[in-house]
């Protein structure tokens, strides 16, 4: 059977209106499903290093994103699922010192950080060790964990008959930033803008690792939240990434790139490009297209061209087949 | 049964995580905090197969991660015997966070971390 996953369909969210196409998971060759009409803007924007001036480099890719946050709460997401000093699984803590100084400037009525680690109850303990509590202006008052804050329910997510619970800080915000990681994923292939909207999903509900996400899948549970979610903005930190066994144990790329904008889809598709990853040929990304804009046809690169800043990211072997020619 | 399963997914380092010891072939660490409650679920079972855990749980105390990785093992290890009973989880004040408040005064000289001792509550 030609079938990288079995088959399943979903609902749409009418409560929530959000997108009403439904997701069907595509063998190799089916064909794509059809992207919104029109085109997404992704900019990337190079950095060398952390110590490079981050916030003007992001009021820039705000500019040629067209960012209007205006009023807004704005609840920024990181990654922080675990910290190991030895190798870079966090988006760096200047990455989101710099957002936090980007949405005040650009006149955000409240900016939370908001994160729910996959794997640790202790989510403050990471939180320190990877420097964000001494070195993100007010991180102790922003921070709400997204494992334990106050759920409210929505319905159909993932067909299930049952209410589905997220935090309250996630439900209410204007505009949720993915503050990713440019990383590869043993499972996923890659986890970017898309695949950090899993630590919006409550530990304190679903317990740790979250095995619920892992029981409907990882592509559909990723594009699921991406659907329920569509108030979002991505802002990808690939100055330093992680290659071969992420999203924990790889080792770290050098990129010097941030990937910016609205469409979470198209600024996926560009950092899979940028990792010289085909993500034509994502699981995820290929049933999600119905999300965003994943042909580079449908995607105005502003910035930097892909091809100068491409950093052939290390894959493990199940994956290497999907390098791009 | 139980026990061996959590037996079985403890970790290289003798701790515990969310449930996986190794991924494709790479080990994984434990997490102080899961650690202790896994202790805690294990008091039934004879010392020597605890010993390297419990060494590492009080590693753990000594040079804590966080205030609620601390206030897990003080019950548990108080509950082991391994640590005075009137040892303090933390000497900062109050936390803001309810959870890590509640866990500290049960490890609390004085507090109810006893009733967690194994059969403690049938006697």
């Amino acid at each position: 059977m030609n079938r990288w996953l079995e088959r399943r369909k979903f609902l749409p969210l009418a409560a929530l209106g959000v997108t009403s196409a439904h997701v069907e998971f595509l063998g190799r060759d089916d064909p794509i499903p059809t992207s919104p009409p029109g085109y997404s803007s992704v900019t990337i924007i190079r950095a060398a290093d952390y110590s490079v001036d981050l916030v003007d480099r992001m009021v820039r890719g705000a500019q040629q994103c067209e960012l209007d946050v205006q009023g807004k709460r704005v609840l920024l997401k990181p990654n922080f699922v675990e910290f190991d000093s030895s190798t870079s699984i966090n988006t760096d803590v200047s990455v989101v010192a710099a957002a936090v100084e980007l949405f005040e400037r650009l006149g955000a009525a409240e900016v939370l950080i908001g994160e729910g680690p996959g794997h640790r109850r202790d989510s403050l303990a990471i939180a320190e060790q990877a420097g964000y509590r001494k070195s993100v202006p007010g991180f102790d008052r922003r921070f709400v964990d997204l494992n334990r804050d106050d759920v409210l329910p929505i319905v159909g997510f993932a067909r299930r008959q049952e209410q589905f619970w997220f935090p309250a800080a996630a439900l209410k915000a204007d505009l949720i930033v993915s503050l990713a990681k440019m990383k590869t994923h043993h499972w996923a292939v890659a986890t970017l803008a898309m695949k950090n909207l899993f630590g919006l999903v409550p530990g304190s509900v679903y317990g740790w690792p979250k095995n619920i996400l892992h029981h409907i899948g990882i592509p559909q549970s990723i594009i699921e939240l991406n659907r329920v979610f569509r108030k979002t903005f991505a802002i990808v930190d690939g100055i330093v990434g992680m290659q071969g066994n992420g999203p924990i144990q790889g080792t770290p790329a050098h990129s010097g790139v941030l990937v910016m904008g609205s469409d979470v889809v198209a600024v996926d598709a560009t950092c899979c490009r940028i990792m010289g990853i085909d993500p034509l040929h994502v699981p995820y990304l290929r049933s999600g297209a119905f999300l965003g804009h994943l042909d580079s046809s449908q995607i105005e690169q502003r910035g930097e061209l892909v091809r100068k800043v491409r950093t052939n990211y290390a894959l493990i072997e199940q994956f290497r087949h999907l390098r791009l020619a | 049964m139980a026990e061996q399963m959590l037996l079985d997914r403890r970790c290289p380092d003798a701790g515990w995580n969310y449930g996986n010891r190794r991924v494709l072939g790479e080990d994984l660490p434990g997490y102080p905090e899961t650690t202790a409650v896994s202790l805690m679920g294990l008091q039934g079972v004879t010392y020597d197969k605890l010993k390297l855990s419990l060494n590492q749980a009080l590693r753990w105390w000594e040079d804590p991660a966080s205030r609620l990785a601390r206030a897990w093992l003080t019950i548990c290890l108080k509950s082991y015997g391994l640590l005075d009973p009137e040892a303090k989880p933390s000497d900062m004040p109050p936390s803001p966070d309810i959870t890590v408040s509640a866990l500290e005064a049960l490890g609390a000289a004085g507090g109810s971390w006893s009733l967690l001792r194994a059969g403690e509550w049938l006697s």
